[in-house]
């Protein structure tokens, strides 16, 4: 199904956008699917799923037995979408296959919460627009625009521009390291309105952003990199086949916003803005983090503890998950699920008393930890990981020294 | 041109806040490298308070260490025995031979026998080898190979995944816990409520670490090492000052109020044996095949002896006879004259990796040590000229070193052999 279908024939620049997006889901073919990573995820001993999908491990054993069927069909629908998207005619079918594609995708990222990142929450965004939303051709370069104004709402912090939230150093001296990271602010904060430029300011903008993600490729790796070049080609095609429609920030400037701008605008501050006011740390507490932006918002480090209490032993589980990404393995919703699972391990076992869960966490920089769990007995299933509403039982308070 | 100027007016606001976290980051000189935080946090790790009930600040009353005594003599008590030695099995596999390195000795005292496993179990059994609960540390994959430290209340141990925890000597259950570094295969030592361990990093490296015993909170680190230390720190209460080796070949002394280093001094091979302090002089073997009487307060050496072949093992002390005992891994055992460090007797047994201690202790009313002299026997040794006095066939090879309490020695065999102690009567003699 397709929504706005009028768009895509009226606009060349949309329909090339999808050999774009097929080429995306082919790159992530390599990044996410590989047999290895998807034989870890659905083999894992100890589960963990999205909250709003606690079962996710009942259809795991499902997709284990057939990876190679996964496999085949995610590459050869996205390699299919890539190519028919080069030709007007066999449009509908290439938005099959990417549909088809990018369903796939979902249903692996959803099945294990290892694939948690914003390098999958930003292309989710844009193949919803692209299939469902109309007025594609303001609203995607204006969403890429509105990533990168919320990413940097996040690096308003002594964390970043120290540079200790990066996943990797980069090669540079200290003074040199702290310009980067405060023009990295300017860059997403300030520039970034420049993609909607229809002046020189375009090619400034345009010419930064493909050097800033030349560089993250240093600290992040070539998937992120490769998923914005993607994101970024409507920017070149719209300007190629000269589409005004985009390029609205001398309009902003005038304070005359489209409807679609407004929409996009008010839902991304709404989540954002939400997340923050109810949530207070998401990036330690885990809460709300699936309204917002995570990317770079904080490399934490954490202790977590669970104990499974029997009538004479006990067992202790006291290492942060390190097979999850740096931003995942101090989630408490990891934590959450391990010790949900070592209840259903043990319920049957004589003398099972509980399973209790502490975590501390904190960001790079803090000085002190933050308490994020205590509880006694997480069989109790009155616990519940909520990703919509605040969770009493998760707290966020200071250890002191 | 408006653009320019929403462009120009962005730079400025992006100045007027980075610029004051810049000069703040500065002022503060702190290299926020993501290796540097990561040793911050090492070294920052607070403790995760789990039973943090109402807690008594008065001094721990510590009722069992490693080698006996804060400076690890050996000398506290001094057994005398005298009736025949009896094998009580305990019925439990202790070590599973999961990995290589010396097993963990039991810690014993009044209220019964904690001792970890290399399969990561720590077990407490009372006086009849009757289990009062135990602790699986799922996480640390090599296990445990510290040996214990107790108190009147708790018993602190430190594991193969770089976490220190202090239990509940009652129950098991954890009252506090924190991670310090990789691993710890140091013993630690209680002095004045405030625990010393050797911690090792996989970098590899390693330092010594001073805890409050009662909060858990880490009081100061050390420099680092510059290897792992496998040693544990023996401390001279006397002139507040703590001595350790460490792989780097390097023994080291430490201020035990500031934790700086006070000297260090090169002994030409590693050092994983455990200092013992007597006297102003710390005595310690190393991987360069030599033992050495170290001045305590200059770290100096006053006399260095020649072994067969490399030791790891800790030097036993007949402070009445004033001489040393000292064995090396081929199984040399020899005895040194405490002073000057002359060879007064040599004994000779085959070994391929010998790495338990000597013990002393009072066999008959004369000066003896215990020791592994063939793979599965036990041998009481005459300190005065290192003749066998006596043998006992146990069902194991040994690692860990013996560990006595009121008129018994409990020790902890390699796989496949329990926990056993020998006991003058044949029920034990602490029912």
């Amino acid at each position: 199904m397709i929504i706005g279908f009028q768009e895509l024939l009226k606009y060349k620049s949309l329909r090339q956008y999808g050999i774009f997006l097929g080429l995306l889901q082919v790159i992530t073919f390599f990044f996410m699917f590989p047999t290895e990573t998807l034989q870890n995820a659905f083999s894992d001993p100890s589960p963990v799923c999205f909250p709003f999908y606690e079962n996710c491990s009942a259809f795991l054993p499902f997709l284990k037995q057939n990876i190679s069927l996964i496999q085949f069909l995610f590459l050869s629908t996205s390699i299919c979408a890539t190519v028919l998207f080069c030709f007007d005619r066999t449009l509908r079918p290439a938005l099959l296959f990417l549909q088809i594609s990018v369903l796939i995708k979902l249903i692996v990222h959803f099945h294990s919460y290892r694939f948690m990142g914003n390098y999958h929450f930003m292309p989710y965004i844009v193949f919803f627009i692209y299939f469902f939303i109309k007025d594609k051709i303001r609203l995607i370069p204006t969403s890429i625009v509105l990533f990168y104004v919320v990413a940097a709402s996040l690096k308003f912090n002594i964390e970043w521009i120290s540079g200790s939230a990066l996943l990797r150093p980069l090669p540079i001296g200290k003074n040199l390291l702290y310009l980067a990271t405060s023009f990295v602010i300017f860059l997403e904060l300030f520039l970034s309105w420049g993609l909607l430029s229809q002046t020189f300011w375009f090619w400034i903008s345009f010419l930064f952003f493909i050097l800033f993600h030349l560089i993250s490729f240093l600290v992040v790796g070539y998937y992120y990199m490769s998923i914005m070049f993607c994101l970024l080609a409507i920017f070149v095609l719209a300007r190629y086949y000269r589409n005004t429609e985009p390029f609205i920030f001398e309009q902003l400037l005038q304070f005359k916003f489209p409807r679609s701008f407004i929409y996009a605008g008010l839902l991304a501050l709404v989540l954002n803005l939400y997340s923050f006011f109810f949530f207070q740390d998401p990036a330690i507490t885990g809460e709300g983090r699936i309204f917002t932006l995570n990317m770079l918002d904080a490399y934490s480090s954490c202790q977590p503890q669970i104990n499974v209490h029997m009538k004479n032993a006990t067992y202790n589980f006291s290492e942060p998950r390190s097979e999850f990404s740096v931003r995942a393995q101090c989630d408490p919703v990891v934590y959450y699920f391990e010790s949900k699972n070592l209840c259903r391990a043990y319920a049957n076992e004589p003398g099972f008393r509980g399973v209790s869960l502490q975590l501390i966490s904190k960001r790079k920089t803090d000085e002190s930890f933050w308490q994020i769990i205590d509880q006694e007995n997480m069989c109790d299933p009155k616990i519940k990981f909520s990703s919509w509403l605040k969770n009493d039982w998760i707290t966020y308070v200071k250890v002191e020294n | 041109m408006r653009t320019s100027l929403f462009m120009f007016a962005g730079f400025v606001a992006t100045l007027l806040f980075a610029v004051p976290q810049i000069q703040k980051l500065r002022a503060a000189d702190v290299e926020y490298s993501v290796e540097r935080v990561k040793e911050q946090f090492i070294f920052s790790a607070q403790p995760i308070q789990i039973f943090a009930g109402e807690k008594s600040t008065a001094e721990l009353n510590v009722t069992s260490t490693y080698l006996e005594s804060v400076s690890r003599d050996g000398s506290a008590p001094v057994h005398n025995w005298t009736g025949p030695f009896h094998v009580i099995q305990s019925g439990f596999l202790i070590n599973t031979g999961l990995h290589s390195a010396s097993k963990a000795s039991p810690a014993v005292d009044a209220s019964g026998i904690y001792v970890g496993s290399d399969s990561g179990w720590f077990f407490a059994f009372d006086h009849q080898f009757k289990l009062k609960w135990k602790i699986y540390f799922a996480d640390s994959n090599r296990g445990i190979h510290s040996t214990a430290v107790l108190t009147d209340q708790f018993v602190y141990i430190g594991t193969y995944n770089g976490m220190l925890y202090c239990l509940n000597k009652e129950t098991g259950k954890i009252q506090w816990s924190k991670r310090v570094g990789h691993a710890i295969g140091s013993s630690p030592v209680i002095y004045k409520n405030s625990l010393y361990v050797g911690v090792e990093t996989t970098h590899p490296n390693g330092y010594l670490i001073k805890v409050d015993a009662i909060t858990g909170k880490t009081q100061w680190h050390s420099d680092w090492f510059g290897n792992q230390p496998h040693s544990s720190p023996a401390i001279d209460t006397a002139k507040n000052i703590i001595v350790i080796g460490a792989n780097s070949a390097f023994v080291f002394g430490i201020d035990m109020i500031t934790g700086k280093t006070l000297w260090k001094f090169e002994s030409e091979g590693e050092v994983k044996s455990t200092p013992v302090i007597y006297e102003d002089r710390a005595y310690v073997t190393s991987w360069g095949g030599k033992v050495f009487a170290l001045d305590v307060v200059t770290g100096k050496s006053a006399w260095e002896s020649l072994l067969s072949i490399r030791s790891q093992s800790s030097v036993a002390l007949d402070k009445e006879n004033r001489r040393l005992i000292v064995v090396d891994q081929a199984g040399h055992t020899i005895g040194l004259d405490l002073k000057s460090g002359n060879k007064q007797w040599e004994q000779k047994f085959n070994f391929e990796s010998l790495l338990t201690s000597p013990v002393f202790f009072k066999w008959q009313g004369t000066a003896a040590f215990l020791m592994l002299c063939k793979p599965k026997f036990l041998c009481v040794l005459s300190s005065a000229n290192g003749n066998i006095l006596k043998t006992i066939e146990i069902s194991a090879y040994v690692t860990s070193v013996p560990k006595f309490f009121s008129g018994e020695v409990f020790i902890s065999p390699n796989y496949p052999g329990d926990l056993f102690k020998l006991s003058p009567t044949v029920r034990g003699a602490n029912p």
